[in-house]
């Protein structure tokens, strides 16, 4: 029964998604806030600087934009007799402007006012033009400094390539280009909506003014006509990531993410005081469900907060996460998030459940964006954007079931329930566990008496072995057995065992030496004699290393016969320590027989 | 042996309508939202197939839930099921399967985008009980032929997998529900390939 509902789960995991569209070659990179659905069209801010626009799997259009889009929304522009939303209106973000296209024709560009620079500042670019300081100087200067344009920004980030740097001063420095002051660049947008939705389902795009994060770590609140800055909310640091929920009519919250690793939260334009403040920096996305804001941060951890700032819950994940998007499946009730995973993977968590994850297209992949909602007509679809360039529109069954409390506990497999096939219990197996139940005692001491027999048996052929070794030697080998053995400890005492090796007319004398006195002994040098009419020996003298007591070490003298066939006289090996002779062996070498 | 006894059962069909008898059957119109289903029916109904006089259609709104149109073709009479597409009125397509003795399913041919739903939709419908258990026949009708870059119906079979379905009658025709290109022709096919008596046998055996 259990496995069965394990096989159940395991499918409906499989068949949450339906793949809609994939295509491995339309060369898209794009970030997650490049990305967006309007209506039956995709719409992606592509890194090379166009918006393309997808309709049906093919590309409807691609508006050059002359600068990289950080940010791509749609929103219905606010109908000047007020009755019902008016033409569906795309914001692009690129560098300092946002421009507006209406019916993808562009309408209207709005440029972020540029910041008072500072004094100190305007005094470090005077000198820099005026050329009495390096360019190097110039920027460790700037980099003292608390808040600087976006110019400083800029020379800055060229640090790294001089070459570069040094066109960028060519074009700035010249005096009227001083004089006015660079826009700050936009780093996030998002769009307030005017009112509250009635309907979620009817997909049309709903009327809002847009919110903008700059690099100058401020957010501006445009009018409905993206013609001005109504409300201006300085952060402590540069905003990544923003969220925006309510309605401008109701009420509204805002909530950034910013570089410093802190989230903050901006109610009806009052910048709140408290702030999350992570350990890590936030990466992947910020989203917005419900009450909560769910955030990843680089250390691969998925956290959940209470919009005031108290804690629902964490996740660990096995992989760094790339990007986060919310999930909200309005006619299911199940709201959640998606995350991608370093991987390739997108993990659907429904409240800190998993639900499901989809795999990567192919191993080494992973996901640059992604956004979920309605796509041509569908209300749960998602788009993501791989590395490879590929693009994937998957869409959610409508059988998929999201509920969270029916979905497997996490924790041991459903498989580990499962009893093992493990045999039926025999007679005789039966019978045995009865006996060692019943004579453990005996049989315990049957087996001690068993072990005990085998080491006395092992001891007394190891001893055997010895005993035996020497006859054996003598046998194999003429071998001759010395033992100088003299009261006196002070005097140095040997004990040698010499063995001939070979068959002829190449022999090897080896011989083992120990030392059976307390002291070593140095000094000490083997010599072999023998009759030069018989045989040759390259190196008949040795001389001998320390001679550490209690231990054998083992020498060899090689020599080479030089009449075959017959008996040869003995050799003499001695041991000698200058200047007496410590020990003389005499060696019977065998008849050469070949 | 199946083949004998359809065209007998046809021969009789012929003959019963010689003598000015009539027959009822009950077909489910299934298919995602904004397919062209109600268009479908609502020129079935208006347009007679004798008339030469042209029918403007009206705009459809969606369908909530479902409708019921009558309609009589080839001296059969049809009672339609004109089942809403919408997501959140799908899971009422299953409702009326046994009472039915065929099913058209309208499929969009521009929207290349959900026709990975559809095929999904269409899973469900034939892995219905009450569907799987008879064979009645199936009718895929290749909506919107008119528009520029819609699919073949060859397209919509390989994309659909509709070659898997054996078990039962189908056929996919290329239409337009506006002005009713094709329609004649599908109806037509629907007509001949439903069998009268063993469904309206199994359905007896059913309600008994």
């Amino acid at each position: 029964m259990e496995t069965k509902t394990a096989e159940k789960s395991g499918n409906e995991r499989q068949q949450l998604w339906l793949d809609a569209w994939f295509d491995p070659v339309v060369n898209l990179h794009a970030f997650s806030g490049g990305i967006c659905l309007a209506q039956d069209k995709l719409l992606v801010g592509d890194l090379s600087g166009a918006l393309k626009v997808f309709h049906n799997g093919k590309v409807q259009a691609s508006i050059r934009l002359n600068a990289v889009p950080s940010a791509v929304c749609s929103y219905a522009e606010t109908a000047a007799s007020g009755d019902g939303p008016g033409p569906t209106l795309v914001a692009v973000a690129c560098g300092p402007s946002v421009k507006i296209f209406r019916n993808l024709k562009p309408y209207f560009k709005f440029t972020v006012p540029a910041a008072k620079i500072s004094q100190a500042e305007t005094d470090i670019w005077n000198k820099l033009s005026s050329g009495s300081i390096e360019v190097g100087r110039a920027c460790a200067m700037l980099r003292e400094q608390s808040n600087v344009s976006q110019r400083s920004l800029d020379l800055l980030a060229l640090e790294t390539d001089p070459d570069r740097q040094q066109r960028f001063l060519a074009e700035e420095l010249d005096a009227a280009a001083l004089a006015e002051p660079l826009p700050s660049c936009i780093t996030c947008m998002g769009v307030l909506p005017k009112r509250d939705r009635k309907d979620e389902s009817e997909g049309s795009p709903c009327e809002g003014t847009l919110v903008l994060g700059t690099e100058s770590r401020k957010i501006l609140f445009l009018d409905a006509q993206s013609r001005q800055v109504v409300k201006t909310v300085t952060l402590e640091s540069v905003p990544v990531y923003i969220a925006i929920s309510g309605s401008k009519d109701v009420e509204y919250r805002v909530v950034v993410a910013c570089r410093d690793s802190r989230i903050y939260s901006i109610r009806n334009g009052d910048l709140v005081r408290n702030c999350i403040e992570m350990e890590s920096p936030i990466c992947g996305g910020l989203v917005r469900i419900g009450r909560d804001i769910i955030f990843a941060c680089v250390d691969k951890t998925l956290h959940s907060y209470h919009v005031k700032g108290r804690k629902n819950w964490s996740l660990s994940l096995p992989e760094g996460i790339t990007n986060l998007t919310a999930f909200r499946c309005a006619r299911r009730g199940a709201e959640g998030c998606l995350v991608a995973l370093r991987s390739g993977e997108v993990r659907l968590y429904v409240d800190k459940t998993l639900m499901g994850s989809i795999a990567p297209p192919k191993a080494g992949v992973s996901v640059t964006g992604m956004v979920f909602g309605q796509f041509s007509r569908e209300q749960d679809a998602l788009v993501s954007l791989y590395t490879s360039g590929a693009v994937s529109v998957k869409m959610l069954k409508r059988t998929a079931v999201l509920d969270a409390s029916k979905a497997p506990e996490p924790g041991p497999p459903p498989e580990q329930d499962i009893p093992l096939a493990v045999p039926k219990k025999t007679k005789l197996y039966v019978e045995q566990t009865q006996r060692e139940r019943e004579q453990a005692v005996e049989m315990h001491r049957s087996f001690q008496h068993g072990l005990c027999k085998l080491r006395y048996l092992t001891a007394s052929s190891y001893l055997r072995l010895f005993q035996t070794a020497g006859v054996a030697n003598a046998q194999l080998y003429t071998s001759s057995h010395h033992h100088v053995g003299r009261a006196d400890d002070r005097k140095p005492r040997l004990n040698m065992s010499v063995a001939v090796l070979g068959l002829g007319p190449q022999f090897r004398v080896t011989f083992d030496i120990e030392n059976l006195a307390a002291i070593p002994l140095r000094g000490a040098s083997a010599s072999l004699s023998f009759d030069r009419e018989h045989f040759h020996v390259d190196a008949p003298f040795l001389e001998l290393p320390a001679l550490i007591p209690q231990a054998s070490q083992s020498f060899h003298i090689d020599l080479h016969a030089l009449v075959p066939g017959t008996e040869s006289p003995p050799l003499q090996l001695c041991i000698v320590k200058e200047p007496a002779t410590l020990l003389v062996a005499e060696v019977q070498m065998p008849i050469v027989e070949v | 042996m199946s083949r004998i006894f359809r065209r007998l059962s046809s021969s009789l069909r012929s003959l019963s309508m010689r003598l000015g008898k009539s027959e009822a059957c009950n077909v489910v119109v299934v298919g995602l939202d904004n397919s062209g289903k109600s268009t479908m029916i609502n020129h079935l109904q208006q347009a007679k197939a004798e008339d030469d006089e042209p029918y403007i259609p009206e705009e459809v709104a969606p369908t909530v839930g479902f409708r019921v149109e009558t309609f009589r073709r080839k001296n059969v009479s049809f009672t339609a099921y004109d089942m809403s597409g919408q997501g959140r009125y799908r899971n009422l397509w299953a409702q009326h399967y046994t009472e039915i003795h065929a099913i058209v399913f309208v499929i969009d041919a521009t929207d290349r985008m959900r026709l990975c739903v559809a095929r999904d939709e269409l899973e469900m419908v034939l892995d219905d009980p009450s569907v799987r258990s008879r064979p009645v026949p199936i009718l895929f009708l290749c909506n919107k032929k008119d528009c520029a870059d819609a699919m073949g119906p060859a397209e919509c079979v390989a994309k659909m997998e509709l070659e898997k379905i054996r078990e039962r009658p189908w056929s996919i025709i290329s239409t337009n529900a506006r002005n009713g290109d094709g329609i004649e022709e599908a109806i037509e096919w629907l007509a001949d390939s439903i069998s009268f008596d063993s469904s309206s046998a199994s359905i007896e055996s059913k309600h008994k």
